[in-house]
């Protein structure tokens, strides 16, 4: 039977494999074709929508509850806030028309606009911002944000999760409704950020009269929001796409764009090829490495916002205790190469927790060039040597630690692996750890780690997230690393109650350089966001904040 | 040995073929003999792995990433400027590893309780039975990924787990075959005889299930490989810099436009290793099948 | 037989009871927990704690698992933590598109696989049954979603034939005709992971009722090879391929989680992960319950379709 195998037989068999190997082999090589073929050509979309593909799903659509990126990008257009930022950062109008500050920096009083309305035309007045800020730091709702209006007066007491005061027991109240259209704040300190974290889409204001009496946490208005913002959301297929529509009754006029489409594309490669065969206009978080080739046919912009990257430690333990290991690690560490070779160039490195585009920065610190004959030397004072297998070692203990990360980031599985080689070099043994997210988030927070790769979203203000980085009376919160420094604490506190800029400024400078000398972090680098989208687009602008791009989403227009 | 016995021997439909027929008819399925050959050069080239390699797998050169094949690098390098044909020859040892430990564990697991299922019936049947859709009744997948947010991506627990969590389909299958097999006259008759449930499982249930074993392993073992990709590509698998067909195919899809060959070797290691194990099964099949004596 | 199945039912209820008790240790075990996600990673300690004491996660695992239990008894599978709406909804918005997806490459799978298996069943050992094998396996060889890549280079983006990925149009009025499209490649990735075990089974079970001597019987009487195969054979060969099918539904729900994350397609399977990923509890309960739900209803109908094609087995 065995003989029965002729040619033609062995011919079809092989010919079956060879046409997987083919297929699997030469497949990608052979289809490659330019974008300009594309480019010009899409599936006729009408010119009045907006196709934005964006790589993971909106957990909810009200600004309270969801401030994590993805989200962000819908609430933005959905809903206003008090203030905005603009290009330069500066604080710009948006709900309130004026304001004014008292004279001890502690009262703020909004004058609202009279003529916005809510989507389904009710009136916005006054009580939608107090409700919405009460909302914010009651206990019950999980406020991810709810830190950043520490300074509001009261905020231990209403926010305490066993026993929430009643605001009319306070003697000062954090929300005064004045009256239908002003409304005041009233701080415990002078809080000069407080602009800052009022602007949308952190401090958006939500409606009291759609929300009053619902469990914020999971009312049906999450899917169905209703905010005042220049779009209004009409349909949510969860998982797959949010379509917006422009509100015709916008205080700000109509948005000549009248629809905007958010659809779901979580892989990188798949949501590139929507973008060439014209499925979407645009394409939020696309790959670095195709940033080249898209040039040509695309506009690729982007922008530097507050968010870094970094190798952190857990500084109340040896070795990271030693401020020379700290400094060796920094100097064996070339975060430059990963800007430059991986990130191509769409990164900057960092060298210390305040960006480049911020008031508040300044380049007159100590840098960490690439160094490793130097790191050894540290290594070396800080009483290393070289052990047997190739690793430094200290009273018999080699230096030997895991790095822990989020393995759902692409920047970091790929710093990490470089890291790890680029540490060998100089006898340091680094094991890579890389964990999900709820199971890193929960290791990170408990301060159960020996080193971290890991990045922080920051704020267009340094004080928000600063302050609870490095203060040290925040080791149960962001300052998970343990870093105690009084001099520190003590120019936050100076940069958080300083009255104007010029003198915070003072203040984070020195920050800056207390902390490129103390080395807590080795400083990785500010990713660039990236985004491109179609040439025919005109009015989008970026702002250097997280979701850059849509805020100018109400001004943005197809070119006829 | 008992005249039971004697009398099943005689017999029993589906008993072993001479093990040298087996092979004839093997050695002549010229296919099979192909793949068993590419197989051969593959699983040697991952116990070889560590002295045959031209580069350290690990070795990193931020100067020449994405480099496309050349004489230096006859597969081209990666992201980070490693070789890709050192990566591609370590690699053949995770892949492999998971495929055929795993794979061995989940066989041995299953094959098991259906045979005990499928011989003894009654209320072992019941219980095993149980287990079995208690067990189906959670997707693997998931189940994979819960255990290893639990106890950390690594070969091991990647291994361990598919092997744990896949042996119900195959004990579902041992036992439809052990429940029809056991209705065959021969079998009732060797029960009535009083030949012991081990001699009559070993000599009788299970060369009439080898078939069906060996086309189940087969499958398994491609999928086994499969399934290690999959993993990775949802972030639960082999964690870098240790290298495996599935995550380096998963880490080469971001190039698949611009630096092909990345994703374009794994996959193809993947596919020839998949599809010679496929066509080996299926030609062992075809000599051990009874009917084609 | 009624009272087989009847046992068998009541038999399953204890089994969904393991099922739950089982998944609600492993979920709660794992390391980790919502507020990750829910608050981002710029929490802090004390709105963790307050969020999971909100949860009812800092109560006793058998206490919470009571509290799930007797709600999941009225019918209340809980609100997702991701979603915030009740889990039922959720998995109802999602199940829609697994179920085209999975009957979609189940049918095609099928009508491709069957005939195959009977024309190289009844030419075992020809260019047609080796070809035929062949093309199955290269099917199977490849990891999911790198065909799915494939498939999409090749279709979408250099044919431009059909949508790179998603559900349906979007800013313009859809239709069926349109989501049919966006249907084809990934039904046509998942198919091509299940040709191959479908035509095996049916082309080896064939084979093997084919040699049976009821069939040499029927064929020295002079019945014609075409009666012989549809009357005798064809049935009894069912009986894997029965088992096949019941298995395969655990596989596509599953297992379709890798071709549904490619095409952006939003059905139960990415559901299932971004739940684990995000430690969603009652929607991964919820989840499994009914898939448990689903898959005991399938064992029962498989053992159903056993006895309807084989009448010697007998049930006791």
């Amino acid at each position: 039977m065995g003989r029965r195998l002729t040619r033609r037989q062995l011919l079809a068999k092989s010919g079956a494999v060879g046409a997987g190997l083919a297929l699997s082999a030469g497949v990608p090589s052979l289809l490659r074709r330019t974008p300009a073929a594309y480019a010009a050509s899409g599936p006729g979309q009408p010119k009045d929508s907006l196709v934005i593909g964006i790589g993971g799903d909106i957990s909810f659509i009200n600004p309270v509850i969801a401030s994590d990126g993805q989200s962000y990008k819908v609430e933005w257009p959905v809903f206003d806030g008090l203030v905005e930022y603009d290009e330069n950062l500066g604080i710009r109008p948006m709900l309130a028309q004026k304001w004014d500050v008292s004279g001890d920096g502690q009262t703020y009083t909004f004058h609202l606009r009279p003529d916005v309305v809510w989507h389904d035309g009710t009136p916005f007045t006054a009580d939608d911002v107090a409700f919405t800020f009460y909302t914010m730091l009651d206990p019950k709702t999980h406020a991810a944000s709810r830190a950043f209006f520490g300074a509001l007066a009261g905020f231990a007491e209403l926010s305490n999760p066993d026993h929430p005061a009643d605001p009319a027991s306070l003697p000062k109240r954090p929300v005064e409704v004045l009256d239908p259209h002003t409304v005041r704040f009233n701080l415990s300190f002078p809080y000069a950020a407080f602009l800052g974290v009022l602007t949308a889409p952190r401090g958006s204001i939500i409606p009291k009269h759609a929300l009053q009496g619902q469990d914020i946490n999971t009312t049906p208005f999450n899917a169905k929001p209703v905010g005042s913002g220049a779009y209004r959301v009409v349909e949510w297929r969860k998982g797959d796409s949010i379509t917006l529509e422009a509100f015709d009754r916008y205080y700000g006029g109509r948005p000549a764009i009248r629809q905007v489409i958010f659809r779901v594309i979580p892989d990188p490669v798949v949501r590139t090829q929507a973008l060439l065969t014209g499925g979407v206009d645009m394409l939020d978080d696309p790959p670095i490495d195709e940033l080249a080739r898209l040039k040509n046919d695309y506009i690729v912009n982007g922008i530097y916002t507050p968010s870094y990257e970094y190798l952190g430690f857990k500084l109340d333990r040896p070795p990271f205790n030693d401020v020379r290991v700290r400094q060796a690690l920094s100097y064996a560490v070339d975060f430059d190469a990963i800007v430059h070779k991986v990130l191509l160039g769409y990164a900057l490195p960092a060298t210390g927790p305040i960006p480049p585009t911020s008031w508040a920065y300044t380049p007159q610190v100590n840098r960490y060039e690439y160094n490793p004959a130097q790191a050894k030397s540290l290594l070396a004072e800080a009483g290393f040597m070289l052990g047997p297998n190739g690793v430094m070692q200290r009273d018999g203990r080699p230096l030997r630690f895991g790095i822990k990360g989020d393995q759902s980031s692409q920047s970091v599985r790929d710093a990490a692996v470089i890291i790890q080689a680029q540490l060998a070099l100089v006898g340091v043994q680094a094991d890579l750890a890389l964990l999900d997210w709820p199971t890193f988030v929960r290791q990170l927070f408990a301060s159960d780690f020996e080193a971290i790769l890991v990045g922080w979203t920051g704020h267009p203000d340094p004080d928000p997230f600063n302050y609870t980085i490095w203060h040290s009376s925040q080791w149960n919160g962001r300052n998970f690393a343990h870093y105690k420094n009084p001099e520190v604490d003590r120019l936050l506190e100076e940069g958080r109650r300083g009255r104007d800029r010029t003198t915070r400024r003072a203040a984070y400078v020195k920050m800056q350089q207390v902390l490129a000398e103390d080395a807590p972090y080795v400083w990785g680098f500010y990713q660039k966001e990236m985004y491109v989208y179609s040439k025919r687009l005109r009015g989008v602008s970026l702002i250097p904040a997280q979701a850059a791009l849509y805020q100018s989403l109400r001004k943005a227009s197809w070119q006829s | 040995m008992s005249t039971g016995a004697a009398v099943l021997r005689a017999n029993s439909v589906g008993a072993r073929s001479p093990r040298s027929t087996v092979i004839r008819m093997l050695a002549a399925n010229r296919v099979a003999v192909v793949s068993a050959c590419t197989l051969t050069l593959i699983v040697a080239v991952a116990v070889a792995a560590p002295w045959i390699t031209p580069f350290q797998p690990d070795r990193q050169d931020l100067d020449r990433r994405l480099a496309p094949p050349d004489a230096v690098h006859l597969l081209g390098t990666d992201a980070y400027g490693r070789d890709m044909l050192s990566r591609i020859i370590v690699g053949a040892r995770a892949s492999l590893a998971t495929g055929a430990i795993a794979t061995a564990l989940a066989m041995m697991v299953g094959a098991t309780i259906g045979a005990l299922s499928g011989y003894f019936r009654g209320p072992s049947d019941l219980w095993l039975t149980r287990l079995t859709e208690l067990a189906l009744g959670i997707p693997p997948l998931l189940l994979v990924l819960l255990i290893i947010a639990l106890f950390g991506p690594s070969l091991r627990n990647t291994i361990l787990v598919i092997g744990l969590v896949y042996w119900p389909p195959t004990a579902r299958i041992v036992r439809g075959e052990a429940l029809r097999v056991r209705q065959h006259q021969f079998v009732e008759a060797a029960i009535a005889l009083g030949a012991r449930a081990r001699r009559v499982i070993q000599h009788h249930l299970l060369p009439n299930l080898m078939p069906t074993l060996i086309v189940q392993a087969t499958l398994f073992m491609a999928e086994a490989i499969l399934i290690e990709s999959g993993l990775s590509y949802l972030g639960f698998g082999i964690q870098p810099p240790a290298p495996s067909w599935g995550n380096m195919l998963v880490d080469g899809r971001r190039y698949v436009d611009t630096a092909w060959w990345i994703a374009t070797f794994p996959g193809t290691a993947i596919f020839l290793t998949v599809a010679s194990i496929n066509l080996i099964g299926d030609g062992l099949r075809d000599a051990l099948d009874p009917r084609r004596r | 037989m009624s009272a087989y199945l009847g046992r068998r039912v009541l038999g399953a209820l204890p089994m969904l009871l393991g099922v739950s008790v089982v998944l609600f240790i492993l979920i709660h075990v794992a390391p980790g927990g919502p507020e990750a996600t829910l608050l981002g990673g710029d929490l802090n300690q004390q709105d963790a704690a307050s969020l999971r004491r909100s949860l009812g996660l800092d109560q006793p695992l058998p206490v919470q698992y009571a509290r799930w239990l007797g709600n999941a008894l009225r019918g209340n599978l809980g609100i997702s933590y991701l979603q915030g709406t009740p889990v039922l909804e959720v998995i109802g918005e999602h199940i829609g598109a697994t179920l085209q997806l999975a009957t979609g490459s189940l049918a095609l799978a099928l009508l491709v696989a069957v005939p195959l298996g009977i024309v190289s069943a009844t030419r075992p050992n020809t260019w047609v049954d080796r070809g035929a094998t062949s093309v199955a396996l290269a099917g199977v060889s490849f990891p999911s979603f790198w065909l799915g890549i494939l498939l999409i280079l090749l279709f979408a983006v250099t044919l431009r034939w059909l949508p790179a990925s998603g559900y349906g149009d979007y800013g313009a009025a859809g239709g069926i005709a349109d989501h049919l499209r966006h249907l084809v490649l990934p039904t046509l990735t998942l198919a091509s992971t299940q040709i191959a075990s479908f035509l095996r089974f049916t082309r080896s079970s064939l084979l093997e009722a084919l040699a049976q001597p009821y069939v040499t019987v029927a064929r020295a009487k002079g019945l014609r090879s075409a009666r012989v195969l549809l009357r005798h054979a064809f049935r009894n060969g069912l009986i894997p391929l029965i088992t096949l099918l019941g298995l395969s539904t655990r596989f596509l729900i599953g297992g379709a989680v890798l071709t549904e994350t490619v095409f952006a397609w939003p059905g139960v399977g990415r559901l299932a992960v971004d739940a684990v990923i995000g430690r969603d509890y009652p929607l991964l309960l919820g989840l499994n319950l009914l898939i448990a739900l689903a898959v005991i209803l399938g064992n029962v109908l498989t053992d159903l379709l056993y006895s309807l094609a084989d009448p010697r087995i007998v049930w006791q």
